[in-house]
């Protein structure tokens, strides 16, 4: 059922819109077929990249992948997060941590999803920067893909999408847009801030491509 | 069924056949010489044949059947052409009110153009919006850079909106369906003509700092070989034999400008095509670079000369 509404939303609706506003193109899709579970890595400018690449899902994947989004923004009142939840299958995560509180420690909501054979999107940016400017990754991914390193990510660059809908504007203007995926890649490096860097080089590789 | 055979009479007829014989005239020949010649590198050429067998099917359904899909089809066609202008100019994040009024502009002119308005059509974009985005920028307030983008937005709107919007201002006079597959044709073979003569001969460079593969020899030879076919074409338009001789003439050169113009645009931003979206042309504009600049040339020459 699910899965249907899903597919129904992301396969039929949102392309409808999606298509004229971006005209996106997907390079290299077949990847999100080649491993059962991965974590989509990927750099953040708008709303429309959780659109986006969520489109590009295959569709018997489709309710088994959850955009990682910040619950402080998405969450703040029940109806908020209950949409946000139903429209884009969202893991709702606070950024600030309090790990004292266990149900709301983010690395514990994120493994626990992995652990039930979830798959992710992350913005390792953490919020939306500015058009095609890349912000700094943040370190949190890497400590979760430190222990998980069986688990595969896709390192993916999306281009544009800050241009269509940027961080303050509310009319959406068309603009070209271009979602390129990488190759499987595993967590690679010693400690959280490495793997990090190797991720954001990768996806910057695949900005010069 | 009768509907639709009343709609098409026999100068449309002879045109679709004589289309569709160019394009398997092209298909035939690029198989039969990968067969002779497997060495040969015909991916590219046969990618592009391809395409253009699409394109020309997707123009005749929204040309043939009724004028009313032909001018979403068109207006369709300058959103996308818009849209990619929009994508590689560098323009300021404050644009985007201007940007806006631009996409707006589409349906005001294609409905002007659909009523057979000739006038609003004429002015609607040089006349007011010339002077809408510039005030649009100036309400925004941001003047950093402000005349660059006073000078580089309506000029978008001129290429992608104005030129392309004379396709549908031919569909409002009469006999204008012929006159737009006469139009769209020679501008098309224009540009394959050049190609083949500049293969063919091509030995003295014309614009070496531009497009370093245009030759004079394919520039001339195109420009006759043009001017020749709308000789021959003349039956889909009302005009006499030197009317239409000049009237070929004059266009296959508006195509070649509007060809170097885009193409200059494109160097200047260190591009090679204006996007993806047609497998072996490249992007949407680098197809229809030449028929922006071609339509009101030939427009206004049969409106000339007919009148």
């Amino acid at each position: 059922m699910r899965q249907l509404f899903l597919n129904i939303l992301y396969k039929g609706i949102v392309p409808f819109i999606l298509k004229p506003l971006t005209g996106v193109k997907y390079k290299h899709a077949e990847v999100l077929s080649e491993a059962k579970q991965f974590i989509i890595i990927a750099n953040h400018n708008s709303h429309i990249d959780t659109l986006a690449l969520m489109s590009a899902i295959p569709k018997h994947k489709i309710v088994e992948v959850k955009p990682v989004a910040a619950g402080d923004y998405f969450g703040t009142t029940k109806w908020k997060s209950f949409i946000t939840v139903l429209f884009t299958n969202a893991l709702l995560i606070p950024r600030c941590c309090s790990l004292r509180n266990k149900s709301k420690d983010p690395f514990r909501i994120m493994m626990k999803a992995l652990k039930r054979g979830n798959s992710l999107i992350v913005y390792p940016e953490g919020s939306r920067g500015k058009a095609n400017e890349m912000q700094e990754f943040k370190n949190g991914i890497g400590h979760i893909l430190l222990k998980y390193p069986h688990i595969a990510y896709i390192p993916t660059y999306i281009e544009n999408t800050g241009k269509v809908l940027p961080k303050d504007a509310i009319v959406p203007i068309p603009f070209n847009c271009k979602v390129v995926f990488g190759d499987l890649q595993y967590c690679k490096g010693k400690n959280a801030k490495e793997v990090v860097t190797n991720m954001y080089h990768e996806v910057c590789q695949l900005k010069a491509a | 069924m009768d509907n639709l055979l009343h709609q098409i009479d026999s100068n449309v007829l002879s045109f679709i056949l004589i289309l569709f014989s160019v394009l398997s005239f092209a298909s035939v020949l690029f198989f039969v010489w990968g067969k002779l010649k497997p060495e040969a590198n015909l991916i590219e050429l046969k990618t592009r044949c391809k395409s253009w067998w699409i394109m020309s099917t997707i123009f005749l359904i929204a040309t043939v059947f009724s004028a009313k899909i032909s001018y979403v089809a068109f207006a369709l066609l300058s959103f996308v052409a818009l849209r990619e202008l929009f994508t590689i100019l560098k323009l300021r994040q404050e644009d985007r009110s201007a940007m806006l009024l631009c996409y707006l502009a589409i349906p005001i002119q294609y409905f002007f153009t659909y009523q057979g308005y000739l006038i609003a059509s004429l002015v609607f974009i040089p006349v007011f919006m010339f002077v809408a985005l510039p005030f649009r920028l100036v309400l925004v307030g941001q003047t950093e850079g402000i005349i660059q983008s006073m000078a580089v937005i309506p000029a978008t709107l001129m290429i992608a909106l104005f030129g392309l919007s004379h396709l549908g201002l031919l569909l409002s006079i009469p006999g204008g369906r012929e006159l737009l597959f006469f139009l769209v044709f020679i501008v098309e073979m224009n540009d394959v003509f050049q190609f083949v003569w500049g293969k063919l001969l091509g030995k003295h460079k014309i614009l070496p700092k531009v497009s370093p593969n245009k030759t004079w020899e394919g520039f001339i030879g195109g420009v006759l070989t043009t001017t020749a076919l709308g000789f021959a074409l003349k039956f889909l338009t009302p005009c006499t034999t030197s009317q239409i001789i000049i009237i070929s003439f004059l266009t296959a050169n508006a195509g070649f400008i509007g060809d170097v113009i885009i193409s200059s645009v494109k160097r200047d931003l260190h591009l090679k095509d204006t996007s993806t979206a047609i497998p072996g042309h490249g992007g949407v504009l680098d197809r229809i670079d030449s028929l922006v600049v071609a339509a009101p040339v030939f427009f206004h020459l049969v409106y000339f000369f007919t009148k």
